[in-house]
Parts: C-alpha cells; sequence; structure tokens
C-alpha cells in the first residue's frame, strides 16, 4: 500500500486507483471469507460508499484495504442479521469453514472483524481464478466471471468486449452464480496438488481466450478490444506472480506480452492489418519485449514448461529477429514439433507448415499445407486460406492465389481485414 | 452438504447384447462400503431393470391417469439407483462419483439435495 508521502493522497484520488486494482483484492478476500458472490459484491460496494463518505473528513488509512475489508465485514455481518436468507447461507459457511476444504478459514474471523494492519492480508486472487475456472462451472461462464470478479471491467464493459447484449451477460453471470452457491462449488485453490495441476491449464485457457477476443478483434469498436487484452495481460500478471515458480503462467504472460508488443505495428492508419514480413519493427514495444523475453528464459528452460512456454519461446524468436528474413526459422519449427508432441493440433500443424515454408522454401512449405486441406477446423480458418495463397504466389501460381484470397475474404473479417485481402486477390488475378 | 448421485443408464447400451461388461453388482455393493467406510453415505437405493418400470401421467388436476408398461418413452436414458452422500462441498461429491462404477461407460449426474 502506500506509504505515507510528502502530502496526504486525496480520497477520490486513492478510491479511483484502488477501484482498478485492489477492488479485485477486496473482492476476492470478502468471496474467501463469506463463499458467497452477492454477499461479497454487495459488502464490497457498501464499503466504498463509506469510504467515500468518512474518508474526505478523516482522511485516507495508512492501509486503504485492511479499513475497506473491515468495513466490509461488518456490513455483511449487519445484512446477515437482517435477512434470513443470508444467515442460513452463512451458517452453511461456518459448517464448511472448519474444515480442511477451506484453509484460509479463521474460526471466529466473522464475529471479530479486527485484522491488524492488514499489510499482510493474502492476496485470494489465485482462489478467485481458480475458482472461477471449476470444471462444473461452464467455459462461456468462467471468463465472464473472471473479467467480472477479478477483472477491473464494468458488467457493460465486459458485455461489449464480448459483443454479448448486456442483459445477456448479467443473465449468465446470475445464472452462474445460482450455480455456484446452489451446488456449493468451490472458489478457491484446490487443495488436492493434482487437482491444482489440473485446473491450471483452465484458468491459463481462459485467460488467453480473453486475449485472443480482443486481440483478434474481428469486428466491434477497437479501444474496447485493447481493454480486453490489457485486461488479459493484467490477469496473466496476478495469476504469474501468486504462482512463483511455475514455468506455465509466466509462460503465459511471456507469450501475450510479447505478442501485444507487436500491436503498434500490425495495423495501419486504416486499420488494415500488416503482415509480420511487412511490420516495421521499430514500432514494437520494447519495454514489453524485455520483460516477456525474460520470462521466457525462465520458464521455458523449466522442467514443467508446457504449451505456452513453448509457444511463448516460439514469440520470442520472432521478436529477437532484427529483420523478417533474420528469424530463426529452423528453431521454430524445432518448437512446432515440440508443441504437437503435447497434442495433435491442425492449427499449430499449420503454423508449423508456414514456418518450413519459410526455412526450406515455398514449395515445401504449400505441400505440408496442402496435406491438411482437408482439415474441418481449417477449411473455415482465414489465415489457413492467407497461408495457401501466400505461397501459391510464392511459387508464381498466381490463380490459384486469388482463389485462395477469395475464400479468406469470403470467410468475413473486419474492415480492414476485408480490404487487405481485396487487395491481394485483386493483385493476384490481375497477375494470373 | 447433501448430494445424491443418479446413477444414469442408456437404455441402447443395455440392450446391446447379452454380456454383462459393464460393472456388476459387486463392485456396487463394494463401492458402498468404502463410502460408508469413508462415512460420507447418507442414503440412496438401487433400482431394478427398466424394463420393470411402470408409467403413470396425467394431464391435468381433473384428468384420469394413464398408465403404460415400460419406463418414459421418449428418453433412452434410465435412473439405475441413487447414492445421497453428506459431504464438505461438490468438489468431494465429484471425486466420489468419479470413483463410482456407474460412471464407467455410464453417466452419473451429481445434484445437491433440496434442503427445505
Amino acid at each position: 500500500m502506500d506509504p505515507a508521502a510528502a502530502h496526504e493522497p486525496r480520497p477520490d484520488d486513492v478510491l479511483a486507483r484502488m477501484h482498478r486494482e485492489e477492488h479485485s483484492r477486496l473482492l476476492a478476500t470478502l468471496v474467501r471469507r463469506f463463499g458467497d458472490l452477492d454477499l461479497a459484491e454487495d459488502a464490497a460496494s457498501e464499503a466504498m460508499e463509506a469510504a467515500l463518505r468518512t474518508w474526505p473528513e478523516q482522511g485516507v488509512p495508512r492501509t486503504p484495504l485492511a479499513w475497506l475489508t473491515t468495513a466490509a465485514t461488518r456490513a455483511a455481518l449487519d445484512r446477515v442479521r437482517r435477512d434470513a436468507t443470508a444467515a442460513r447461507r452463512l451458517a452453511v459457511l461456518r459448517v464448511r469453514e472448519g474444515t480442511p476444504t477451506a484453509p484460509s478459514a479463521e474460526s471466529g474471523a466473522l464475529e471479530d472483524p479486527s485484522l491488524g494492519d492488514g499489510s499482510d492480508l493474502p492476496d485470494e486472487r489465485l482462489a478467485m481464478l481458480m475458482g472461477c475456472c471449476h470444471p462444473a462451472i461452464a467455459p462461456a461462464d468462467r471468463i465472464a466471471l473472471m473479467l467480472r470478479f477479478v477483472g477491473s471491467l464494468t458488467t457493460a464493459e465486459v458485455a461489449q468486449a464480448l459483443l454479448l447484449p448486456v442483459p445477456t451477460l448479467q443473465a449468465r453471470i446470475t445464472r452462474a452464480k445460482k450455480r455456484i452457491a446452489g451446488a456449493s462449488i468451490p472458489l478457491a485453490v484446490p487443495a488436492d496438488p493434482e487437482e491444482r495441476a489440473r485446473r491450471m491449464p483452465l484458468v491459463l485457457r481462459a485467460i488467453s481466450l480473453v486475449f485472443t477476443e480482443g486481440y483478434a478483434a474481428t469486428s466491434g469498436d477497437a479501444p474496447i478490444r485493447r481493454d480486453l487484452t490489457a485486461e488479459a495481460i493484467r490477469l496473466a500478471r496476478i495469476l504469474e506472480r501468486l504462482s512463483p515458480g511455475d514455468a506455465e503462467p509466466a509462460g503465459l504472460l511471456a507469450l501475450l506480452l510479447l505478442t501485444d508488443a507487436r500491436s503498434p505495428a500490425r495495423t495501419d492508419t486504416e486499420d488494415v492489418p500488416i503482415p509480420l514480413e511487412d511490420q516495421d519493427r521499430t514500432l514494437w514495444d520494447r519495454e514489453r519485449i524485455a520483460e516477456g523475453l525474460a520470462l521466457v528464459e525462465r520458464a521455458a528452460a523449466a522442467p514443467d514448461a508446457g504449451r505456452y512456454a513453448i509457444q511463448a519461446a516460439i514469440a520470442a524468436l520472432h521478436a529477437e529477429a532484427p529483420r523478417f528474413e533474420e528469424t530463426d526459422w529452423d528453431q521454430i519449427v524445432v518448437l512446432y514439433d515440440l508443441l504437437l508432441a503435447r497434442g495433435e493440433d491442425p492449427v499449430v500443424r499449420m503454423n508449423r507448415a508456414i514456418a518450413v515454408g519459410r526455412s526450406h522454401g515455398p514449395e515445401e512449405g504449400l505441400a505440408l499445407l496442402e496435406q491438411l486441406a482437408e482439415e474441418p477446423e481449417l477449411r473455415a480458418h482465414s489465415p489457413f486460406h492467407a497461408a495457401m495463397a501466400l505461397f501459391h504466389e510464392e511459387t508464381a501460381q498466381h490463380a490459384q492465389a486469388a482463389e485462395h484470397w477469395n475464400r479468406a475474404l469470403e470467410l468475413g473479417g473486419s474492415e480492414g481485414e476485408r480490404r487487405f485481402l481485396e487487395r491481394r486477390r485483386d493483385a493476384a488475378r490481375a497477375r494470373g | 452438504m447433501k448430494y445424491v448421485l443418479l446413477l444414469m443408464g442408456n437404455l441402447d447400451d443395455a440392450r446391446c447384447g447379452e454380456s454383462e461388461e459393464g460393472p456388476g453388482v459387486e463392485e456396487f455393493i463394494a463401492f458402498d462400503a468404502e463410502l460408508e467406510k469413508a462415512g460420507v453415505l447418507a442414503g440412496g437405493f438401487g433400482l431394478t431393470d427398466p424394463e420393470e418400470a411402470t408409467s403413470v401421467t396425467r394431464a391435468d388436476a381433473d384428468a384420469e391417469a394413464v398408465i403404460t408398461a415400460g419406463p418414459y418413452a421418449e428418453s433412452r436414458e434410465f435412473v439405475g439407483g441413487t447414492i445421497v452422500l453428506e459431504v464438505p462441498s461438490l468438489d468431494e461429491a465429484l471425486a466420489w462419483a468419479a470413483k463410482c462404477p456407474g460412471a464407467i461407460g455410464g453417466r452419473v449426474e451429481v445434484r445437491p439435495v433440496l434442503e427445505l
């Protein structure tokens, strides 16, 4: 928390800053304490309101998070005393608090809300992230819950970002909360290390999906989508910080940072995408790259390195190449082989084929791509047709290239993407 | 918290051949004993062949009951039995369901018991 500064921090500033970062910590702590998302949310907002009322007069407390947690706990107790349903739920909770499955239970914590100076309040957001990705929660709901409870976006922002009408998203979250309460789905880090190891990939996947939603930006407002990539990176940071020594969270964070570092060069002023070979690498974010590379060095060498560490290593090879022509394609092919060894995937195979084409020549790349032409997943995958088109062009087969550019165009995309594909198709037709 | 494990079978599987490749009664008895020993068993019952079922339905409060032989014709799934568990959270119930012989080649539906 902020140490005493030369000037008194203004309550609004503190709360504004807190609302982004600390609100999710507050919420996570309250969810752990009460085991109830609704109660936690209501208590959190009551505490924030109390802060807005009292801090301007009494000054900002030395440890705002502890103050808010205490205030929220008191608010929750009041609510419970007034409301029989909440009391019943908490009675169930108190039974569970005594069992080994509630590791942060402090007996009597609900009745004695003094917390000392709160600087050693554990960061319960790992529990929230893991809890939101419990297998009993539907995959589509996991992302909505994560963004709502650990993310710093409002429900309206989450809805816009996921291209859902706000009432639809609200209904989804309400239903998910009901399931969690009704079936007593534990929002916690699994106590069993094997279960924890099984849960981590679900969390990683959910965060990476948030990033892809923002990065792909097939439609919708660009600024909202940039919020999503920022949110994904933020969540990946939290996960990495709270899983010290784990390779995959570090790998995911590295992958997101290295991918995001390229975004200033990805599109031109008209939102038309610029392929990797043509990007102005001086526009890449060097700070993000440095951070990503440092993480990859750790993660890729670790014994528990997995899919994300490998993908990060591939992204690192791109980031390190001063020019497209100097990319270490042979090493990239090796990494794709490692990735495939962990599980067949047509998109990964496609990317490997492209890397082989860059390393050994377009004929070989094209031959490998053609072997994948019947894959249902790739037939509807625009980048596959773009890759086919490129390699056909490079082997002077312009008519076929034009067909593939056209097939990619038919598969849709943002306005900028469509303009890019149209131009390439028309150019290929002119030569074919 | 109380959860019920609904042991679901599928009519299409049950009618495929006579050989009993699935788990037998002994496995279920052994599982019950395990649950008892762990102190989590809170009830349950096995059911006989769905062929021995009879369905009863009434269109509304004034209508006559219509009785038909066999289980509800539309669904291919049937309930083979139930197990009631008393455990701290869903995770424990899921862990037991995964160990249940009924999960092998079948489906175990885990639902919270309504506490009135």
